[in-house]
């Protein structure tokens, strides 16, 4: 499994996937397009590649917890399913017990 | 970012010591981190950054910025004087948006941090890298160390991504100057530090490169565009500040470079241009090579390596520097080009005048005047002979026409303008040169032409033979459309037309109705109606006949004796007058023309039949001779033939009598029967010699001149032909041609001025003439005092009057 993952990331050609860890040690497997989603990635994804030859496509975030981390990427999905769509889009649902930190997170992410 | 549930603002986040933001953080704090970061980020680029450092330091940024509480007392911000404000106004204006706890966006003093190290960067490193350089390695040098600081500062940014968001974005909001997004302040930066200093020995040093290989030398293109890259770049962020002048995208490559590069552009050129005069020998010629090749290559220079911007500055110099100071140079040659025919020089000179605005006026004026000599001098050479021969008239017109419509297609790329100085010329030189001075009339050149149509289309013409026809009369279209006299043209094509219809010496029917097509599309419908009344006239009188040999044959009133045909004309459509004859008929022909005239009036009621024996002819067979001739006659000579079956000889007198002639007119039909051989001046009446040429003398004619017939007649052939139109007769007819012109033109100007003034009702006297000569132009031009003369005769009939009270004013009598 592991082999398969790493194959993934270190992809030959186009990246297709991205790993985001949480601070907890939590490893999100998510398109690269989704986590396109968030502003802050994004240049992450795109500034630092052009000179460091490194693709781990690997992004740690020491300081978002994986509950918090794990929301953020469904919303990733969401965005990118319902972005610039013309049938109903159903809400996205936010356990309030999360919000606050979800809040400083997307500030923090930019999404 | 995701919609909070409840209502959570901001204020209360940032203020809120969370998970994140997990403890204050101060400047101090994270500063050091960040200027190594920073630091290796400008200056170690080969190495790489890593994703890793790059995340610390961006969430550095982050804690800082959401620390929520400025560490540093008010008006102790390194680095940047006005920074301050920042934060203290945003302590106090918040309050006015966002609620009593006015929240901070903390950020001036690591915006005014981040500030002093590019400064330091830049002074440091970059710029001492520059020191000394000049030329291709400044160019080099100066290229590298901006790669490198754009790439390096489009990260930084990234990493100040917070920064951004919030706290730049709130000071500008509120109007703060001086505060920029991490990009854009890079930029600004890099121009104040390095720029400033530096950009007139960059601009020097492209210029530089740039004269060389103006000079023919090969340069590292790549090099200048790069540093016109840079320049640019710099113009597109600096528009963001407010102080420059928002209109010009890029002020400041327009300010340090362009005008520059314009300046020595100017210098160069002007250079050239006076060291190329003032070497001896200087051809125009090989001038004009040489600014076409310049023009080319500056072209090409825009492109590859300037902004496109600068192409029309840039080619307006040129213009102005190389063509406008010589453009009498240029057009005093172009008098000499013409002449020589040169015509690719000409299509080059074309070319580069066509940059200068109003560069082709004086050049079509000139083509003009030179097409009017040409075309005059051509028509003088053969003036003499082409009076008379109408072939050559209009061949030497349409050369000429065909020399320098082939020039203005070719050299001047059909340009409009001077097809229509083309055309004026023509018209002028087809209208008024030595031909019609010889003549002393205007009228000659139409007169001609309709002689060369009247050749083509007669029998015997080489036309038809070698199927030319369309492309002949084509060409005598172009002289045709030059004619201002229309009318004139006209008038003696019909009446060339009439004669070979009446003789049948039309070549070609087809022929005959291409002309007449081609004259309906260039006049109108009016203008060939009578003409094409005439041919159908022909073609009624051709199923005439066939009816009347059909009801002789049915009549039973016995053979007529001989073969009787005949053509009856409308007298309207036909340009021949009717002559009152005392003709008298001859025996033979009596009771054919009365048997045909009876048959006539029963068919149709009502009509007069008028014979014209002037234009009829027929066949005699000589009996008297040892071999049998064919006499083809006209008909008055054919009563003169016949009266000598009665008696051998007789006096003119008797003649006279006997048929019905004119004087006149017998005089020319003996004449003729004379030189024929056929009668010989017996006794009588004045010498017997003739004059110089064999013809016989004036009063061998005379009422008492008597004439027998020649027995001993010997001609070559069996069939003669002694029915020639009579020269006399010939030029009589023309100038009959002219009279009637006249006569129709000043109708046709009455004609004019009537519907004129019916339509206005009322109009002044300029104007009216004015109307005049418009709708009478594609007839003819009216000449000014036949229109006065008209409109007094129409005043007379009654049919205008002149205001009471306003001086030169008509108005339309009902």
């Amino acid at each position: 499994m592991q082999s398969v993952v790493n194959a993934a990331l270190e992809g030959e050609g186009e990246i297709k996937y991205v790993k985001l860890c949480s601070s907890d040690g939590h490893e999100f497997i998510v398109t690269r397009k989704a986590a396109m989603v968030s502003g802050t990635i994004k240049d992450m994804l795109s500034g630092p590649g052009t000179f460091s030859e490194s693709h781990s496509n690997m992004i740690n975030f020491r300081e978002i917890q994986s509950h918090i981390l794990e929301k953020v990427v469904k919303y990733f999905y969401y965005k990118v399913q319902y972005a610039n769509s013309t049938t109903e889009i159903p809400g996205f649902p936010i356990e309030p017990e999360n919000s606050l930190q979800l809040l400083m997170t997307s500030d923090f992410l930019d999404c | 970012a995701s919609t909070p549930e409840r209502g959570l603002t901001a204020d209360m986040v940032v203020n809120h010591p969370s998970h994140l933001a997990a403890r204050s953080t101060t400047l101090n704090d994270i500063w050091p981190a960040l200027e190594l970061g920073v630091k290796e980020l400008f200056e170690n680029q080969e190495e790489g950054f890593s994703k890793k450092t790059f995340m610390v330091l961006y969430t550095n940024v982050y804690n800082y910025c959401t620390s929520g509480k400025p560490h540093l007392p008010i008006g102790n911000i390194k680095g940047r004087p006005g920074g301050s404000g920042g934060v203290l106004s945003s302590l106090g204006g918040t309050g006015g948006t966002r609620g009593k706890e006015g929240a901070t966006f903390v950020g001036a003093e690591m915006y005014a941090n981040v500030t002093g190290l590019l400064e330091k960067h830049l002074e440091g490193n970059v710029k001492k890298g520059i020191e000394g350089k000049s030329d291709e390695t400044l160019l080099a040098i100066f290229n590298r160390e901006w790669k490198r600081y754009t790439m390096s500062s489009k990260t930084l940014d990234r990493m100040f991504e917070y920064l951004n968001r919030h706290w730049v974005k709130r000071e500008v909001e509120e109007g703060r100057l001086n505060v920029y997004k991490v990009k854009t302040l890079a930029l600004i930066e890099w121009r104040k530090h390095m720029f400033k200093d530096c950009h007139e020995r960059v601009t020097q040093a492209i210029l530089r490169l740039i004269e060389r290989e103006r000079n023919g030398d090969l340069i590292d293109k790549a090099l200048i565009a790069d540093a016109v890259d840079c320049y640019v770049a710099l113009s597109l962020k600096a528009a963001k500040e407010p102080t420059t002048v928002p209109e010009d995208p890029i002020a400041t490559y327009a300010k340090y470079f362009e005008r520059e590069f314009i300046k020595e552009t100017r210098k160069y050129y002007t250079a050239e241009r006076e060291n190329f005069f003032a070497a001896p020998g200087a051809q125009v010629t090989e001038y004009m090579k040489k600014v076409e090749r310049r023009l080319v290559e500056e072209d090409k220079r825009v492109q590859d390596y300037l902004h496109s911007r600068t192409r029309d500055g840039l080619v307006q110099v040129c213009v102005e520097v190389l063509i406008k100071c010589v453009v009498d140079l240029l057009h005093n040659e172009f008098k000499v080009l013409l002449s020589q025919d040169k015509n690719e020089d000409l299509k080059r000179m074309y070319g580069l005048l066509e940059r200068v605005p109003d560069g082709h006026a004086p050049l079509r004026n000139l083509l003009e005047v030179h097409i009017v000599e040409q075309g005059n001098a051509a028509i003088g050479t053969v003036a003499q002979t082409a009076v008379s021969d109408a072939a050559q008239y209009v061949v030497v017109l349409l050369d000429t026409h065909r020399k320098y419509a082939t020039l203005a297609a070719d050299a001047f790329s059909g340009d409009t303008h001077f097809v229509a100085s083309l055309d004026k010329a023509c018209r002028a030189f087809c209208n008024d040169n030595a031909v019609t001075k010889l003549a002393k009339s205007t009228t000659k050149s139409p007169e001609l032409l309709a002689k060369y149509v009247d050749s083509l289309l007669k029998k015997g013409s080489k036309m038809v033979e070698e199927n030319e026809t369309e492309e002949t009369l084509g060409k005598v279209m172009t002289v045709f459309r030059y004619i201002e006299d229309r009318d004139v043209f006209q008038k003696f094509y019909a009446r060339h037309l009439s004669r070979r219809l009446v003789m049948g010496t039309s070549a070609s029917d087809d022929a005959e109705e291409l002309m007449i097509s081609k004259l309906k599309g260039a006049c109108g419908y009016e203008y060939v109606s009578k003409l094409q009344r005439m041919f159908q006239d022909v073609r009624l009188s051709a199923d005439l006949n066939t009816n009347f040999q059909d009801h002789l044959k049915s009549g039973g009133h016995g053979a007529l004796g001989l073969d009787f045909s005949m053509q009856v004309l409308s007298a309207g459509s036909w340009p021949i007058e009717q002559r009152k004859g005392s003709f008298v008929v001859p025996g033979a022909l009596e009771k054919a023309v009365q048997r045909f005239e009876l048959f006539y009036n029963n068919k149709h009621q009502g009509r007069k039949l008028t014979w014209l024996w002037n234009l009829s002819k027929g066949e005699l067979k000589t009996n008297y001779l040892k071999s049998s001739y064919v006499v083809q006659a006209s008909t008055h000579q054919m009563a003169v033939l016949l009266h000598f079956n009665s008696t051998l000889s007789s006096s003119t007198e008797e003649l006279r009598a006997a048929t019905g002639i004119e004087p006149e007119t017998l005089r020319g039909v003996l004449g003729i029967l004379v030189k024929a051989k056929f009668f010989v001046p017996a006794g009588g009446g004045g010498s017997s010699g003739g004059g110089a040429n064999g013809e016989p003398a004036a009063d061998a004619f005379g009422d008492k001149a008597s004439f027998a017939l020649n027995t001993g007649y010997k001609g070559k052939r069996l069939k003669v032909n002694i029915n020639v139109p009579i020269k006399a007769e010939q030029k009589v007819e023309a100038e009959e041609t002219h009279k009637t012109v006249e006569a129709d033109r000043s109708m046709q100007i009455q004609a004019s001025i009537v519907r004129i003034m019916k339509m206005r009702k009322v109009l002044s006297h300029t104007a009216l003439i004015q109307e005049v000569v418009q709708q009478l132009s594609s007839r003819f031009k009216p000449n000014i005092p036949n229109i006065k003369k008209s409109i007094d005769m129409l005043i007379e009939k009654e049919y205008l009057e002149r205001k009471e009270g306003e001086r030169g004013m008509y108005s339309y009598v009902a």
